[in-house]
């Protein structure tokens, strides 16, 4: 009995946290373009075409921890990698379709945060090991997100309203790379001779 | 958004494939023509696709053409029975993936300037069924008629037809032995290349419109 009714809880809050989400569109716009800082002191560039990844994360409004920011629910698209990853289609422009924030009241409000990188690397942890260029853009607020749960269902609401201009790629400094470069040879060093 | 259909006065009629026998004459029928459909900047249109392309291709790219250069971020949005997908229109590059626009399927454009687009095809002659089935759909005339759909027999009680009034929702309701809960009761007044959603609360229903040259 007691089974039955954990089971039956579990499949209420299961159906509550399908349905408990929010929808948007995970674009930007000629306004908010991102660029890389190619580390050299020279101008920044937008990202290229084809030359890197940008993902949407969310966290409850107000966070500013980057850590507690979880990757958003994705709809598979021909702009979209099966791992969420919206590749550049030109020149610092993404436009990756519908994406789902769960977890939120359907059409409420949301704390969104980009991180992108260059290269191939089909993940952001493939991108941090492999030293490609990353970076964020500035934490931001979606004050209302589309409610599919609506009838008739509200329409995604477009994150490049309010996608905010100054996100930056960085390709890592030399002195950077060099540091990292020590570190993991330090790090062998100290495996080996334990 | 202002509809305005121009196949009555220009559409050319080909007679093609003429062919005789013994007792009758065969002709082949192809009505062509376009509809421009005139979008407001930065306001959500629900159209339908009233046309059948010539070539075939039902890609959006072939059936919303925006004007390059004075669209970029305009949106189109499709519904897939359960969820909105969308894509964006970015200036010299066009549609961000490719996207099935079928006949009579209802979409949203959003662009970002003011213009006007034009399907471009075939009109659909003799019976044209559009199944409604269970749950919502987006749909449109698949002929470019306007009138008051889907008629007053289609419907079960307790469905529902969402028209989109540029920046709501009308929402006119099915009773069963009456009909639609509009002015007309054959349902409410749809232009041209109009779209709407249709919420079927009971089995699947299905929506014949029949034009016959």
């Amino acid at each position: 009995m007691k089974k039955t009714l954990i089971t039956l809880m579990a499949v209420g809050a299961a159906s509550t946290m399908a349905f408990a989400q929010g929808t948007v569109s995970f674009n930007n716009n000629a306004a908010s373009i991102v660029m890389v800082d190619p580390g050299d002191g020279s101008a920044l560039v937008p990202a290229p075409a084809n030359g890197g990844f940008v993902q949407l994360l969310w966290a409850p409004v107000g966070t500013t921890d980057l850590n507690l920011f979880q990757p958003t629910l994705n709809v598979a698209g021909a702009n979209i990698t099966e791992n969420g990853a919206a590749r550049f289609l030109a020149p610092g422009r993404f436009a990756a379709g519908v994406v789902t924030i769960p977890s939120i009241s359907p059409g409420g409000a949301a704390a969104l945060v980009v991180r992108g990188w260059l290269g191939t690397a089909p993940t952001w942890a493939d991108a941090v090991n492999q030293g490609a260029p990353t970076g964020w853009s500035p934490i931001f607020t979606i004050p209302a997100t589309g409610d599919p749960t609506a009838l008739p269902p509200g329409l995604p609401v477009a994150v490049n309203t309010v996608f905010p201009a100054g996100m930056v790629i960085a390709v890592p400094e030399p002195t950077s790379m060099a540091l990292a470069g020590l570190g993991a040879a330090a790090l062998l060093i100290f495996r080996r001779r334990k | 958004m202002r509809t305005k259909t121009i196949l009555a006065a220009a559409a050319f009629i080909a007679a093609g494939a003429l062919y005789s026998t013994a007792q009758s004459n065969v002709y082949s029928l192809n009505i062509v023509g376009y509809v421009n459909v005139d979008l407001t900047a930065n306001q959500y249109a629900l159209l339908s696709n009233p046309l059948k392309p010539s070539d075939g291709n039902y890609d959006v790219s072939n059936i919303v053409k925006l004007a390059d250069g004075s669209s970029d971020s305009s949106q189109c949005l499709t519904w897939s029975g359960t969820a909105w997908e969308s894509i964006d229109w970015l200036d010299g590059v066009g549609w961000s993936e490719p996207k099935n626009i079928a006949l009579g399927q209802g979409f949203f454009v959003r662009a970002t300037s003011n213009q006007t687009i034009t399907f471009v095809g075939e009109v659909q002659t003799g019976t044209s069924s559009t199944t409604l089935s269970p749950g919502l759909s987006l749909v449109g005339s698949k002929v470019p008629v306007a009138g008051n759909y889907p008629g007053s027999t289609v419907g079960n009680d307790s469905d529902a037809i969402f028209v989109w009034a540029g920046s709501a929702w009308d929402t006119i309701d099915y009773i069963g032995g009456l009909g639609w809960t509009s002015a007309d009761p054959n349902g409410p007044a749809i232009g041209v290349a109009q779209g709407f959603f249709y919420n079927n609360t009971g089995a699947a229903l299905n929506w014949e419109v029949t034009l016959n040259p």
